[in-house]
């Protein structure tokens, strides 16, 4: 399911060269909403590839992205997109496609029709803009769908129209704002994929997510943000094995957590057992890799019927709480 | 093609896209529909009453009691003053008189001299006609001299003398006696009521009201509930000028707003003309009139238009804004009904739309100055009254307060009409290009959030 991306869309805006220029870029950016704080002195250069924002609600992924896309300006420093001012001009905009955060959309208009205005809107011809619109729909798998309303669409299919009319104009920036929430796994699974093909296509995109696994699924190029500062920038392995050195918990779910402690209380990775119900036992420890690599030869030895094992900090707020030392 | 024409060519398929956008969002909502069949409807029911009107009849009043027989001989006060004879002599009658003078019926002498005036530029004219020859009388032969025909001293037999005053702005009358004095009130006032429903529903109806709700109810949303919704940043996310964003938005409201009230006026212009007064099975003179209650209709959804969706951009409350304009609007548009004179009317919009009706209606109906000057000339204390020998008659005749109501021909001042539709179009179009200019650099320096 490869798409032809190779024609442009709304080919009428002639750009100034900006070979050099990167995607995006955020110099010493800061935006305040009154005297709440929605970005902080962030600087950030980005071209190419899948990059994953990752941040709690409020910590300025919204903000950042209505920055780009020049629904705000900024209350300081300067942003570029292809090297040009995008409050100022909007030149940018028929280069990038964007998925709001928002659920709203016009639910009367069909997901065919809704994408093919949006195509008309950069520029093309009404044959053109239903021929690139059907592209696009193939390409988030809804062609079944396209020509009922989108009233009637799902969480998840509206989530993917909502992509299909962002990628319209074979943008090289695509912004997506939170685009998994609320769709279930089948929508997941195909958005996840569409994120990761456009990122080997060599377009640049922006996912932004506060669930660290989704992110995790689909890039491992990140930037944390936290009440509006840029937190960390670089590559999820390394802040994640940094955070395997310190305490951890897993959550075991089984019929007899008191049989299974025994197996488990001499061992040098765990220093600390908790019981928290009838049903389920936490272990502390300091390395959750090896910890993880064990477990199985231990709950084996131990002869107990264990339905289930997950990692409750291994999150977004966990790294938050590292990386910020605790003060989250 | 070169750049310029595929960038032109791009820009013309972005509006008719968001035009036609607009067109299609509004075909979906109820409250479109509510209003455009609201509309309808008011119509329709003032419709009513001009059909109403010009079908009842009016008791035609013997203004100079010449269907009266004062002295009780049979031959009624108009005969009688025909053949010289004294109607309040019962011994003294057309019967004695040489050819055996049979009474007439008393009918002939109620409305028996109606206006019959034809006038032109000049500033003196002398016009009517005694269709009952009670000034001429020619049956009294030579008896009567040519002075006691002219009883208003301006060397014109049996004519009225209808001069215009530059310095008082109106009509002078004063009419030999007997003639034009007993005019069809039947005529004269679905006349008037005709032409003062043309003018006061074209400005009333449709550039006051409709020019003002139609924009109130569809107009203050077009920025307004994008940003509600939560929709807006599909449009403005695109590579389109917000400036050019709002003019498009406009264009679409446009393309539903003109084409209605270009139907709703046609269709009033149909109704009326046939049911209008005249010989004709339709009457085609008020066309001129419609056509300009059409333009300015269209002119006052272009500004208020504009005005509204900016007030909706600009604020969420901008609709109560818009309401309070509106109430603005309704008080200044009444003053200037009530006395055209007030110059404090010019401040609001809709007397600039009122303004292109007025000079319409002083193209098509040249005459109705006059018009007036005669329904109120019937009045038992005006010159014309003393002169006529009217005895007795309503202080005007009726229809005559309407027409003064509506009628207005010094909106700017001695300016001609077609001067005056000019100014008043020119004005209307600076004042929406110059709300699109300020809304655009509002619109461009907002944050969509």
């Amino acid at each position: 399911m490869i798409p032809d991306m190779s024609q442009r869309g709304g080919g009428e805006e002639s750009q100034v060269p900006q070979a050099d220029a990167p995607t995006i870029l955020l110099d010493k950016v800061s935006k305040w909403y009154g005297s709440i704080v929605g970005l902080n002195d962030v600087s950030i250069a980005i071209s190419g590839g899948v990059s994953g924002i990752l941040g709690m609600n409020g910590a300025g992924k919204s903000t950042l992205f209505k920055l780009l896309t020049g629904k705000l300006k900024p209350s300081q420093g300067t942003i570029r997109l292809f090297g040009i001012d995008p409050w100022q001009s909007t030149k940018p905009f028929g280069r990038i496609g964007y998925v709001s955060e928002s659920e709203k959309m016009y639910d009367w208009m069909t997901g065919l029709e809704f994408v093919a205005t949006m195509a008309r809107l950069h520029g093309m011809t009404r044959d053109e803009a239903v021929k690139e619109s059907e592209r696009v729909i193939e390409f988030v798998g809804m062609t079944d769908a396209q020509n009922k309303r989108i009233g009637k669409y799902s969480k998840g299919m509206r989530q993917r129209i909502k992509i299909a009319h962002a990628l319209v104009n074979d943008p090289e920036l695509i912004i997506l704002d939170e685009p998994l929430q609320g769709c279930d796994p089948l929508a997941r699974t195909t958005i996840m994929n569409v994120i990761r093909e456009l990122g080997a296509q060599g377009r640049t995109v922006l996912v932004s997510s506060h669930i660290l696994q989704e992110i995790e699924r689909i890039t491992e190029q990140i930037v944390i943000l936290h009440r509006g500062r840029l937190l960390a920038l670089g590559n999820l392995h390394a802040i994640r094995s940094m955070l395997d050195q310190h305490p951890h918990s897993i959550r075991l779910t089984c019929d007899e957590p008191r049989k299974i402690s025994h197996n488990l209380i001499g061992e040098d990775l765990v220093f600390g057992l908790q019981f928290e119900s009838e049903d389920s036992l936490t272990i502390k420890t300091r390395n959750l890799g090896d910890m993880h690599a064990k477990l199985p030869a231990l709950i084996h030895q131990s002869g107990v019927r264990v339905t289930g094992i997950d990692n409750p900090d291994d999150n977004l707020e966990s790294i938050l709480q590292y990386l910020t030392g605790g003060e989250s | 093609m070169s750049d310029e024409d595929s960038r032109f060519a791009g820009l013309d398929r972005k509006a008719s896209a968001l035009a036609e956008f607009t067109i299609r969002q509004y075909r979906t909502k109820l409250s479109t529909w509510v209003v455009l069949g609201l509309g309808f409807v008011a119509i329709l029911m003032v419709l009513l009453f001009h059909i109403e009107a010009q079908s009842s009849t009016i008791d035609a009043i013997d203004n100079d009691f010449d269907s009266y027989d004062f002295d009780g001989d049979g031959y009624p006060n108009g005969q009688e003053n025909k053949y010289q004879t004294n109607p309040r002599d019962e011994l003294d009658h057309p019967g004695l008189l040489e050819g055996n003078i049979t009474p007439d019926d008393p009918a002939l002498y109620v409305n028996e001299d109606g206006f019959d005036w034809e006038l032109n530029s000049d500033e003196i004219q002398y016009v009517g006609y005694d269709d009952d020859g009670d000034c001429l009388q020619p049956e009294a032969g030579s008896m009567i001299t040519d002075s006691q025909k002219d009883s208003n001293d301006d060397g014109q037999v049996c004519l009225i003398k209808v001069a215009w005053s530059d310095l008082d702005n109106r009509w002078y009358i004063s009419s030999d006696d007997g003639v034009d004095e007993d005019p069809d009130e039947d005529e004269y006032y679905h006349e008037a009521i005709h032409r003062s429903f043309v003018i006061g529903f074209g400005k009333v109806g449709f550039v006051l009201l409709i020019g003002i709700f139609l924009p109130l109810f569809m107009a203050s949303g077009l920025i307004r509930q994008e940003i509600e919704n939560d929709t807006l940043h599909y449009i403005i996310g695109k590579p389109i000028h917000r400036a050019e964003v709002l003019i498009y938005r406009l264009l679409g409201f446009l393309a539903i707003g003109v084409p209605y009230v270009s139907i709703l006026v046609l269709f009033t212009a149909i109704i009326v003309g046939l049911s209008a007064p005249g010989d004709s099975f339709f009457r085609l003179a008020d066309i001129g009139i419609w056509l300009g209650v059409m333009l300015a209709a269209w002119l006052m959804l272009l500004v208020y238009g504009t005005l509204f969706m900016l007030f909706g951009m600009i604020h969420r409350l901008g609709a109560i804004a818009a309401i309070v304009l509106g109430i603005w609007e309704f008080v200044l548009a009444m003053i200037s009904l009530a006395d055209p004179s007030l110059l404090i009317a010019r401040l609001s919009v809709v007397y600039w739309g009122m303004t292109i009706v007025d000079a319409c209606a002083m193209m098509v109906y040249p005459d109705t100055p006059v018009m007036l000057a005669q329904g109120r000339s019937i009045s038992s204390n005006s010159d014309w009254s003393i002169n006529t020998g009217v005895l007795f008659s309503p202080d005007q005749l009726p229809g005559t307060g309407a027409l003064n109501s509506f009628w207005n021909e010094t909106a700017l001042g001695s300016l001609s009409p077609f001067l005056t539709l000019l100014v008043s179009v020119f004005v209307l179009l600076t004042l929406a290009a110059s709300f699109i200019f300020i809304g655009q650099a509002i619109f461009k320096g907002k944050e969509i959030s």
